[in-house]
């Protein structure tokens, strides 16, 4: 009776910590647009002007000022712009006279699928490598992923992103280098890795530098004591622990992916969502720019918390209500 | 037997080769009548013809439609398309066409004259707010529509289903060139109705290709009308792949996924100097200039035309040219680039002349650059012109004015250039038809919203109206080079070159012309595979 009481508590303040961070999302949107808007008008540089780059008298200004909708004074734009919102609309992107809806929705899934691609190499292969490192460390091993790593960093996506598409696109030929194609995996290979790269080698040296820590604890001599096999000692008892921070890298990371990454998607020609928020931004389309942010300030709050929650999975020691408490 | 075995065998053979040789020799004469043709393009703004302002669109729905006429790729001259033909009054004000019978929407519709009438109205009405409706400015009703009053153009008139007739505010002879835009081609008013804002993703139009699918930011594809009124195409399908990096194109290119490219900037002379590639390449000039303007309102240009002219014998077009623009474009020789009727490669006589300069930077009271200013020099940033304005700046240092660069946001740079807050800036115009009036009255008519270098000279907005009404095409001609002559005594403007192209097309693609403003007609193209 007892512990189901104590059960309930748990799901019961995990639940409404959940609701919590979601409520906290509202404050977060209405400060983003906020923000937006002001920054994006505040800029002393008329969209209208931008894009009618021939002909423009001032009444095919005024004229496209009006479609456009920016003819009103800010406080008005800003009203119409929240009302729309709460019906799901996110307006009419100035350059394209298309829905922002419609434009996100073709975009963001690329650069969803896209980021699930590339994390999965990032978990497999980082994960892998600094497991490696670490159990044989200061070996040949060791070295391979230190130096690996290193040039995985240092080396420019743009560059390596050139590399793969020469080598396996117009030497070898044996994979596509740009665009989705008909969307099988075939397509995903190369900007996936490219994408991938630099937080594999953090994923890498960050599960490196963690297992070497839990390895040194007393309670791995213990395991080992116990009989228990290397195996064993390692894949359970020093990877649950050694996870905890690469879970954060990674989630926190999956969220920086999700929301495009301009560089690969350019290379490779990818659909992606960074290029087309990249490119609105340059030309002042105002409605993309707030309504791409808006959809990645989601994708990122919610990524934190499916972060926080894997916390509690990994480790028995955080408990929701002891971080309310600390909130 | 055994004979006979072996002769039935070997017919057998015979027969089976033949056979295998048929199916070849057919696989090589089908190859003449279908294929797909793969153009690297980027994501177009629109497909709609009032809002397809930029080449990308533009080379899409120039597949997809035909307009009343075109141009011919060759010489650039204007050819009858829908239009069968046309007359124009005495006075030059009323144009009436004569609509060929039988052409179709690829709805399956028959396009009447009624549909310019709404086609054309609907690019001039306010709120459409087109990005292209300055093109039907000469049309009576224009001014009307534009301020929201009405919705049909006043000087458009359906007089039966094939007659249409045109009235123009004012005489303007040349207006038959201009009908070859893309923003006069016909729209369907029921297509409009039927999809609204969405219309770009539906579009319907009367060309020898017919429009089946566009997914953002990958490919638009197209297939042949075999309901054309003109000669069918022989191509079967164009897909234009949709590509944001140009390097990357190019490697698809080479790696045989794109029959038509850029040539990337930086590649172009390894590109001509490769054995494979250099055939493929096509560089040549453009319909389109790059020039400096000083504003002759305001100081130091101000009623200084040695100064002016020192600066433009200062400047070393050739270097420009050839190390920065990798000898893609030409310098210019004057406003009119070559390719347009009227053209004179030697209507500009400045050149690269040093001791003139310093000599002229003398008459106008600087020796030496001794008392003069620092001169602001206004570009737009993000578009490479920064290495054009440091050679310039470098040139102009040898003689000894100096000269500070600001960069500057495109709308913010042209804001600036047109109150006169920087006097000595760059520009570029890019020729909408292939018209002598098209590079001399929209920079240079005091009126012209397009004018942004402050130069007004009554006599020359005097002079552009005249040619304007000439009917004789020679002798307006004659009277535009008279234009272009006046405004460059002036020197208000260092015309550095004219821009040029660097495509690449495979060696299979045969029947493929590019013209001067980068258009094409694909439905004349075929392939020859081995």
């Amino acid at each position: 009776m007892l512990i189901i009481k104590e059960i309930d508590f748990k799901y019961i303040s995990m639940l409404l910590y959940i609701v919590r961070r979601i409520l906290q999302i509202i404050p977060v949107i209405i400060g983003v647009t906020l923000l937006l808007f002001t920054l994006l008008y505040v800029i002393p540089e008329d969209p209208a002007r931008l894009i009618l780059q021939k002909g423009a008298t001032e009444q095919a200004l005024e004229n496209l000022r009006v479609k456009m909708g920016i003819d009103k004074p800010l406080y008005v734009q800003y009203w119409r712009y929240v009302k729309q919102l709460a019906r799901g609309d996110l307006g009419t992107s100035y350059r394209y006279r298309r829905s922002v809806n419609s434009i996100l929705a073709e975009h963001y899934p690329n650069s969803i699928k896209l980021a699930f691609v590339a994390i999965i190499i990032e978990i497999i292969i980082g994960i892998m490598a600094g497991i490696i490192s670490a159990v044989k460390k200061y070996t040949f091993w060791d070295t391979l992923v230190t130096v690996s790593t290193t040039l995985a960093v240092c080396v420019p996506v743009f560059w390596l992103g050139m590399m793969l598409q020469v080598i396996f696109g117009l030497k070898l030929g044996i994979l596509p280098m740009s665009g989705m194609g008909d969307g099988s995996i075939r397509y995903y290979i190369l900007p996936a890795i490219a994408l991938a790269s630099v937080s594999t080698a953090f994923v890498a040296r960050m599960t490196r530098s963690s297992m070497l820590e839990v390895i040194s604890n007393d309670y791995m001599t213990t395991a080992y004591a116990k009989g228990l096999s290397n195996f064993k000692v390692i894949g359970k008892h020093a990877l649950k622990n050694a996870l905890i921070p690469v879970v954060t890298l990674i989630g926190l990371d999956l969220g920086a992916l999700m929301g495009g990454a301009i560089l690969t998607e350019t290379v490779f020609s990818w659909p992606g969502v960074g290029r087309v928020i990249y490119l609105a931004i340059l030309q002042r389309d105002a409605p993309v720019v707030i309504g791409g942010t808006l959809i990645l300030v989601f994708i990122f709050v919610f990524m934190n918390l499916i972060v926080d929650i894997l916390y509690a999975w990994l480790d028995p020691r955080i408990r929701y209500h002891k971080r309310e408490i600390n909130v | 037997m055994k004979i006979s075995r072996k002769l039935y065998l070997a017919v057998v053979i015979v027969c089976v080769a033949a056979l295998i040789g048929l199916v070849f020799f057919g696989c090589k004469t089908e190859e003449k009548v279908g294929g797909t043709m793969r153009l690297y393009i980027h994501e177009p703004v629109s497909l709609d013809p009032p809002n397809s302002y930029e080449s990308e669109g533009i080379q899409v729905i120039r597949q997809v439609w035909d307009g009343l006429v075109k141009y011919d790729p060759e010489t650039l001259e204007v050819v009858p398309a829908i239009a069968e033909s046309w007359d124009i009054s005495s006075d030059g004000l009323v144009y009436t066409f004569k609509l060929r019978k039988g052409v179709k929407f690829h709805s399956g519709r028959e396009v009447v004259a009624g549909d310019f009438v709404y086609s054309w109205s609907r690019v001039c009405q306010a709120e459409t707010a087109s990005y292209l409706a300055y093109h039907m400015e000469p049309i009576v009703g224009y001014d009307e529509l534009q301020a929201g009053e009405g919705d049909t153009l006043a000087g458009l008139k359906a007089i039966d289903d094939y007659t249409l007739e045109v009235t123009l505010k004012y005489p303007f002879a040349d207006f038959i060139n201009t009908l070859g835009h893309v923003v006069f081609y016909p729209v369907a008013k029921e297509d409009i109705e039927e999809w609204g804002d969405e219309y770009a993703e539906h579009v319907n139009g009367t060309g020898a290709f017919k429009f089946v699918d566009w997914k953002h930011d990958q490919y638009i594809e197209l297939e042949r009308n075999d309901d054309y009124y003109g000669d069918n195409a022989k191509l079967e399908k164009v897909k234009y792949v949709i590509l944001t990096d140009e390097d990357t194109a190019f490697r698809e290119f080479q790696a045989g996924n794109l029959e038509y490219c850029q040539i990337p900037q930086g590649k172009i002379q390894s590109t001509l100097d490769d054995p494979e590639l250099g055939d493929l390449a096509i560089i040549k000039p453009l319909l389109a200039i790059y020039y400096f303007a000083m504003n002759v309102q305001i100081e130091p240009f101000k009623d200084n035309l040695a100064l002016r002219e020192a600066v433009n014998y200062a400047i070393d077009r050739q270097n420009i040219v050839d190390v920065i623009s990798e000898g893609v474009p030409t310098p210019a020789t004057g406003f009119v680039p070559p390719g347009i009727p009227g053209f004179r490669k030697d209507a500009m006589e400045y050149t690269y002349n040093q001791e003139m300069a310093i000599q002229k930077l003398e008459e106008a009271g600087y020796p030496g650059g001794e008392g003069l200013p620092t001169i602001t020099f206004g570009i737009n940033v993000g578009s490479g012109h920064e290495l054009v304005a440091e050679a310039m700046q470098a040139d102009l240092a040898e003689i000894g004015i100096d000269v500070e660069i600001v960069g500057m946001e495109w709308g913010a740079a042209l804001d600036a250039f047109k109150n006169g807050e920087i006097g000595f800036f760059r520009l570029g115009w890019i020729a909408d038809y292939p018209i002598m009036d098209n590079f001399l009255f929209p920079l240079f008519y005091s009126e012209s919203a397009d004018n942004y270098s402050g130069y007004s000279n009554a006599e020359v907005d005097q002079m552009l109206l005249d040619a304007r009404k000439t009917v004789d095409e020679d002798e307006r001609i004659e009277k535009y080079r008279a234009v272009e002559d006046k405004i460059l005594e002036d020197s208000a403007f260092a015309l550095i070159y004219f821009y040029g192209s660097r495509r690449i097309v495979q060696s299979y693609v045969k029947g493929f012309i590019l013209d001067s403003m980068e258009n094409y007609d694909l439905s004349r193209v075929w392939f020859e595979k081995e």
